[in-house]
């Protein structure tokens, strides 16, 4: 591998930041699990992540959640986990829980709320983009 | 009876919809895997169209059911059912399947 110049270096650390997006409701399809692994993974590998739940991808932040009815992974249980992989920066986009009559403070997890414009400039930033 | 079951997010996918605007009366219409997320109104205050065309056809001659299990695994609850729709578990799906005289579904 060549040396990189700092410049290079410093470019490299913001393409290297990631943004995954989390569009899909848990247990139908393993969309939204397969996400949150790779999420837990890239975390635990010290990637810079940041996480949007946005348009279904809500539904996965519902508290009271019982897998076991599908003999399944409690979805919320594992996405409770993801600060401790060091993915803290957990974003929602508000408009998808108004759509959805989802109350905000009845989100177990800590995560940040977004308007429409906040949810734009996440996109523009992060160096690439995951979607699930 | 025709049975009708619809098994996506009505926030994702049309199946819903297209479902209502083929229903008829003595129907039944069962919400499964992510369908289930037609049946609810977190708020009930704030019903949106396809809710509210949901809870009319229930208060008329279409049963709206609901499987439970898929219902209770997504972290909703009776609380946040819309009014007049009923929950069946995988015996009264057996059921339905059963007396109807054809099953179609939206996917």
């Amino acid at each position: 591998m060549t040396s990189m110049t700092t410049a290079e270096a410093e470019d490299s650390e913001i393409k290297g930041s990631l943004l995954m997006v989390f569009r899909h409701a848990p247990y139908g399809r393993s969309l939204a699990r397969e996400g949150l692994e790779v999420a837990l993974a890239a975390g635990a590998m010290g990637v810079e992540l940041r996480v949007l739940f946005i348009n279904d991808g809500v539904w996965q932040l519902l508290a009271g959640q019982q897998a076991d009815r599908l003999s399944l992974k409690n979805h919320l249980a594992m996405a409770s986990a993801l600060p401790l992989y060091g993915v803290d920066k957990l974003f929602v986009d508000t408009a998808s829980l108004l759509e959805r009559n989802i109350e905000p403070a009845g989100l177990t997890i800590p995560v940040a709320l977004l308007n429409e414009l906040e949810v734009r400039s996440l996109f523009a930033t992060d160096g690439h983009i995951l979607s699930f | 009876m025709i049975l009708h079951t619809v098994n996506k997010s009505p926030f994702a996918s049309q199946c819903l919809v297209d479902c209502l605007r083929c229903v008829t009366s003595g129907d039944v219409v069962l919400l499964i895997e992510d369908g289930v997320y037609g049946s609810t109104c977190l708020r009930p205050a704030t019903l949106t169209p396809l809710q509210k065309s949901i809870t009319e056809l229930a208060t008329t001659e279409v049963r709206f059911c609901i499987l439970s299990p898929d219902f209770e695994a997504r972290g909703l609850d009776d609380k946040s059912l819309l009014t007049g729709l009923e929950t069946v578990d995988y015996d009264g799906f057996v059921d339905l399947a059963a007396k109807a005289d054809k099953v179609i579904s939206w996917y």
